[in-house]
């Protein structure tokens, strides 16, 4: 375990690293040992797009082993779009391959003069020409790879997004899935690397094989019934209705109301058994019991999906049907269909994307862009056609995508101040489509985590099954501070193991200590996971503080936390005391009130000593009003 | 007659009453042969203090509710009418975030 590839696209150097034993055992993997590594070694205040940035390709130790679910690989770095430490985590089957080639990880630093590719067959690992693939979509770019390499490759790629430098690029793999925030599809195409890929024979090391088989057939009797059900039986989509219902989903650009605006059944129409009856097959990914992921197929009408593909694609994901239905009032199913096909197949986050639309159309509604600047599409709120239209645009950063392409914050820059009302970001980052209206936990991940505006960090929407946390009422802002950190740690350990966020939601959590232990051999207990994720997240935390960004001067959208409140539907009356929960949560864990600076004694208890003269030595403006 | 297990799970079952940390709430229904999901629930929201509140308002499942029958997920357009038979399990809980 700990294996390392090196690569410098300056140099055009290949090397490899062996990861010391107590770094894997405190950091255990993925952004968790990114974190350990790229604080490390990127210099401060670094250009993101420069030489010096470092961009990661991580797997955890679960990674390609018979763990419930081992299928995720973390693409890490410093984010471009953010500024701030930047992870984007993704499934199928690349993360396992790279395990299997005998890798834990991929390092790439440098820029390389042209465009390249890197091969791993095992030991061999070398630089190819990639002139010929630069402009590739991902289809057939992954055809062509396989074409050349062999059916059995698995491909890590960007598309024509990514290497137009967009930040809503999105680092791809097998085809469709997508390590989709913090922008890392453009620092993959700042270093003019299109792909990797990989292919591997060897055996993942695993400490006890026969018990970790033993513990796989142990949780697969010991689940939430509920989640099993719901990613086995329909995937994400199976939730798009009710969230748009019950306030979860953001709709109109986080300024309408769901049974107001999108109700009278109309989101039944982009949900569950709608979506289902375009889908062809399931998707698994690697060695997943659920299979949550989907082919679809849209052969006819306006909307129909390449034929080069034989008119199939993927399922959108919750967070794609909302992103392109309730935040734009969008009834289309087929629209949203191809606007997910278009968001893959040129390597776009889809949620970043969709956001970004919603924007625009807001801008539009307002006469913050005219008809000219919008290219003369008739951009409205559920204008199917429209949609899909300025999608294709942002993808080619054609007319008005070039306005559009690099997101909300760029965008509004260049539209003017009027249009920061209807910015709906934190952090640069485009929100996802949970509303912390609805799970105010979330607010305090949206705006704290060292990644923001991100719904895959730890809050009180995504308990295991099996932790027993007090009861709190969730509109009850105070005394919940001990709930979200447990939750935030062990997402942050979650996260660094391989493992994906839906096994975590479906398996009892004690799965998780338990397949770590069988896997490196040493025994961790769940208590002995959650100064671990906290060793992570501060970390990680501290990589922003080193840039002199505290995250409680980032701007905090009015809607996002219900000012003013909604006057009608579930949602009514919500003012989300953000405040009150980062103040506990901010003094439990022993960060300064003001500057978010950990004190010494909560880095000294993390064993991060070496970082304590540092940490008092940054240069981190404080903010008024939180104390 | 035949008897139909239901379960409230999470804090849903919480704002039922119940006390447990992992949130379950559980009720033996004895019904007549060729009663439907909906009829189950009419009978809870009559007997039961705050099922109506929570789970059922007399006339569909309350908003963000996971159904299951026999560990099988339905929405509320299929659940309502299917027939329930003796030894069925019924579970509710609240519709899951993230995705």
């Amino acid at each position: 375990m700990g294996k390392l590839l090196w690569l410098d696209l300056s140099s055009s150097q290949i090397d490899t690293e062996e990861i010391a034993e107590d770094v894997l055992h405190d950091y255990i993997g993925g952004y968790g040992l990114g974190a350990r590594l790229l604080y490390d070694r990127i210099p401060a205040c670094a250009d993101p797009l420069g030489p010096d940035s470092i961009l990661g390709f991580l797997t955890g130790p679960l990674t390609g082993t018979t763990a419930l679910i081992g299928s995720r690989y973390v693409v890490v770095g410093k984010s471009p779009k953010t500024g701030t430490w930047g992870d984007a985590n993704s499934g199928g089957y690349f993360g396992p391959e790279l395990k299997f080639a005998g890798y834990d990880g991929i390092l790439v630093r440098g820029i390389s003069p042209d465009p390249v590719y890197l091969l791993i067959e095992d030991d061999n690992a070398e630089l190819r020409d990639a002139s010929d693939l630069w402009g590739m979509r991902l289809m057939e770019l992954e055809r062509a790879l396989r074409k050349r390499h062999g059916e059995r490759v698995r491909v890590c790629s960007i598309g024509p997004a990514g290497e137009q430098v967009s930040l809503l690029a999105a680092v791809m793999n097998d085809y469709h899935r997508a390590a989709g925030r913090s922008g890392l599809g453009a620092l993959m195409g700042s270093k003019r690397l299109k792909a990797i890929v990989v292919r591997g024979e060897k055996e993942v090391p695993v400490a006890d094989a026969e018990g970790l088989r033993r513990l796989r057939a142990k949780y697969l009797r010991e689940y939430d019934e509920d989640a099993y059900a719901l990613f086995r039986d329909e995937g994400t989509c199976g939730i798009t209705a009710e969230s748009a219902y019950s306030g979860d989903s953001p709709v109109k650009n986080w300024g309408g109301i769901g049974v107001r605006d999108f109700g009278d059944d109309v989101a039944d129409k982009i949900s569950d058994d709608s979506v289902l009856a375009y889908q062809q097959r399931k998707f698994n990914c690697y060695r997943c019991p659920l299979g949550c992921g989907g082919v679809v197929k849209l052969e006819h009408g306006p909307f129909a999906l390449d034929q080069a593909n034989d008119y199939q694609g993927y399922k959108p994901e919750y967070e794609t049907l909302a992103a392109f239905g309730s935040m734009l009032l969008n009834d289309n199913l087929g629209s949203i269909i191809k606007a997910n096909e278009i968001c893959n197949d040129y390597g776009l986050d889809t949620i970043s994307t969709g956001s970004t639309v919603a924007f625009a159309i807001e801008c539009r509604e307002q006469g913050l862009l005219s008809e000219r600047d919008v290219d003369g599409l008739d951009l409205r709120w559920g204008n199917a056609e429209a949609i899909v239209a300025l999608t294709r645009k942002i993808a080619r950063r054609e007319g008005v995508g070039e306005l559009l392409a690099d997101g909300i914050v760029a965008a509004a820059t260049r539209i003017g101040e009027d249009a920061w009302e209807y910015a709906i970001e934190v952090g640069g980052e485009e929100l996802p489509m949970h509303d912390p209206r609805f799970w105010p936990g979330t607010a305090t991940a949206y705006i704290l985590d060292g990644t923001p505006g991100r719904h895959t960090q730890g809050s009180e929407m995504l308990p295991p099954p099996g932790l027993g946390l007090p009861e709190h009422d969730k509109y009850e802002y105070s005394g919940k501070a001990e709930n979200h950190r447990k939750l935030v740690n062990l997402t942050h350990v979650m996260n660094s193991a391989g493992i994906c966020l839906f096994a975590y939601m479906t398996f009892y959590i004690q799965s998780l200590p338990d397949q770590l232990s069988a896997v490196t051999g040493w025994k961790y207990s769940l208590e002995d996971l959650y100064p671990i994720g906290e060793r992570i997240g501060t970390l990680r935390h501290l990589f922003n503080l080193r840039e002199g960004l505290n995250p409680l001067l980032r701007r905090i959208p009015d809607r996002m936390v219900g000012v003013p409140p909604q006057d009608e539907g579930p949602l009514e009356g919500v003012t989300v005391d953000y405040r009150t929960q980062i103040r506990e949560y901010l003094e439990l864990i022993g960060w300064d009130p003001k500057t978010t600076v950990p004190s010494a004694d909560s880095l000294r208890v993390l064993g991060l000593d070496e970082l304590v003269d540092e940490a008092a030595n940054f240069q981190v403006p404080a903010a008024e009003g939180w104390g | 007659m035949s008897r139909v297990h239901v379960e409230v799970r999470h804090y849903l079952a919480r704002m039922l009453g119940s006390q447990d940390l992992e949130g379950h709430w559980e009720r033996e229904i004895e019904l007549s042969s060729g009663c439907t999901v909906r009829d189950v629930l009419s009978q809870l929201a009559e007997e039961e203090r705050g099922f109506s509140d929570v789970i059922y308002d007399g006339e569909r499942l309350r908003r963000g509710i996971l159904l299951l029958i026999n560990g099988k997920l339905y929405h509320w357009a299929k659940a309502a009418e299917v027939e329930l038979r003796d030894g069925d399990r019924l579970s509710l809980s609240p519709m899951i975030g993230g995705g």
